[in-house]
């Protein structure tokens, strides 16, 4: 029998804790001994109120930020002064980490970024049984959060990629109670977005992390990828006309497939029908980073954003604000 | 003429592409030329297999391939009926009219997104 004893150890939240602390002590004490890394130490006062679903993604570009423009091949993330992170934070910072090619060592992580499984990059479903991770995921159903979770990506893992989301969705619908009309709109927006993860991002794995806010009637969800950008998958696709990150969130937001293909015609509506449906039916907030772009829509209006200085995300991430009930919507009106 | 319940094939919920073709793959396994697809019990279809599905089973239906469905749930019904009427496209460009925002850096940045309301 093949036991994986680190997930083993890990399934446990307090031998979770306990194996990731010692991890961490140990690379301090390597790093100071060495001499060779943790030269920067970036520690950013950062604003975490989760009212605006672009301050978590705000904090996350300014760290970004600084890890990009330092020098050196290790950074120490201070988060002393972070208790809390939302997904529009999490995520972003995770695409970034995951394409950025160095060694970034989160230090002072709080007990809630360890609970949401922050600090180890997400709980790596693709690696449980899938028995195994529901019963990890249902201890989550009286909490108001659903922990990163890396979802398979690949083509060949799409069973395992459905059942794992699949099973975070009945988890958000314990946590929020939402009726079935909400529930099937979600279902309808989640499942296109991670099968345009499959499709085009070319990563092996996603993300997917929520956090609801039971006080005031809304949860976020993000779900991203480490994968080749919407721009890259155009330019893979050998489309020439779109050159920049801007021009592909634009495209893709137009319905323009990057499957370059005659039958492919039909492609390209599942982000557009889903905007409309989160946006124009619920009432609810989207915002899109991918490369070095963002995209928001919100029922007073949208835009899209060049990221400054530069800064580019070898990944795609979405993020939704769904509020807790709308009697009136029914996802069916939005399909075209 | 064989029916064959889909439910049992591939599940309640239809969610990805290759789902769609699992289910093909199946029918035509079966060497019937002509099956009836049984929809009791399917709960939700995403526009993805919705999709995948009308192009693979009416792609067959040109190639001498019948089938028909039945007990097909109102809103599995609506996506059909939604991926059939786009298969020409139309419908889409929502939403590309908005501004372009390139702050200069990130306080800019964040007096954007409060420009934006989100």
């Amino acid at each position: 029998m093949y036991i994986n004893i680190f997930e083993y150890i890990c399934s446990n939240e307090l031998c979770y804790t306990f194996v990731y602390s010692i991890a961490a002590l140990v690379a301090a004490f390597i790093c100071h001994w060495s001499g060779t890394c943790c030269d920067m130490k970036i520690k950013e006062k950062i604003n975490m109120n989760h009212a605006k679903l672009s301050a978590g993604l705000s904090a996350a570009f300014r760290i970004c930020a600084r890890v990009a423009d330092s020098p050196d091949k290790v950074d120490e993330i201070d988060l002393s002064d972070v208790e809390f992170v939302t997904p529009t934070f999490a995520l972003p910072f995770l695409v970034f980490a995951d394409g950025h090619g160095k060694d970034i060592y989160m230090s002072n992580v709080s007990s809630y970024m360890r609970s949401i499984h922050f600090e180890s990059r997400g709980v790596d479903s693709g690696a449980m049984e899938l028995t195994e991770f529901s019963a990890f995921i249902e201890r989550y159903s009286q909490k108001r959060f659903v922990p990163i979770v890396r979802f398979p990506a690949q083509k060949t893992r799409i069973s395992d990629r459905d059942c794992i989301l699949s099973a975070v969705e009945n988890i958000l619908v314990k946590q929020t109670g939402w009726k079935s009309n909400v529930t099937h709109g979600i279902k309808y927006m989640l499942s296109e977005m991670a099968d345009n993860i499959s499709e085009h991002s070319r990563s092996e794995y996603g993300y997917i992390f929520a956090q609801c806010y039971p006080t005031y009637g809304y949860a976020d969800i993000c779900l991203g990828d480490a994968g080749i950008t919407i721009l890259g998958s155009y330019q893979l696709a050998n489309n020439k006309e779109i050159k920049t990150d801007i021009e592909a969130l634009k495209a893709a937001n137009k319905g323009i497939s990057t499957k370059n293909l005659p039958e492919s015609v039909n492609r390209g509506y599942g982000l557009i029908t889903s905007r409309e449906m989160l946006v124009r039916g619920l009432g609810g907030q989207y915002l899109m980073l991918s490369g070095g772009a963002v995209y928001v829509d919100t029922p007073n209006g949208g835009g899209y954003i060049e990221i400054p200085g530069g800064l580019r995300f070898k990944g795609t991430v979405i993020a939704l604000r769904l509020p807790y009930h709308n009697d009136n919507f029914s996802y069916l009106d939005y399909l075209e | 003429m064989r029916t064959i319940n889909v439910r049992e094939i591939a599940g309640s919920n239809l969610v990805s592409r290759p789902t769609a073709k699992d289910l093909l793959d199946f029918v035509k396994n079966t060497g019937t030329p002509e099956v009836v697809l049984d929809f009791s019990g399917v709960e939700f279809a995403s526009r993805s297999f919705a999709d995948e599905f009308y192009n693979l089973f009416h792609l067959n239906t040109e190639r001498g391939f019948k089938f028909t469905m039945i007990n097909v749930p109102v809103d599995i019904d609506a996506m059909l009926k939604a991926v059939a009427s786009t298969q020409d496209g139309s419908g889409k460009d929502k939403g590309v009219d908005a501004n372009i925002y390139r702050p200069k850096d990130m306080n800019d940045l964040d007096a954007c997104f409060s420009t934006l309301l989100i």
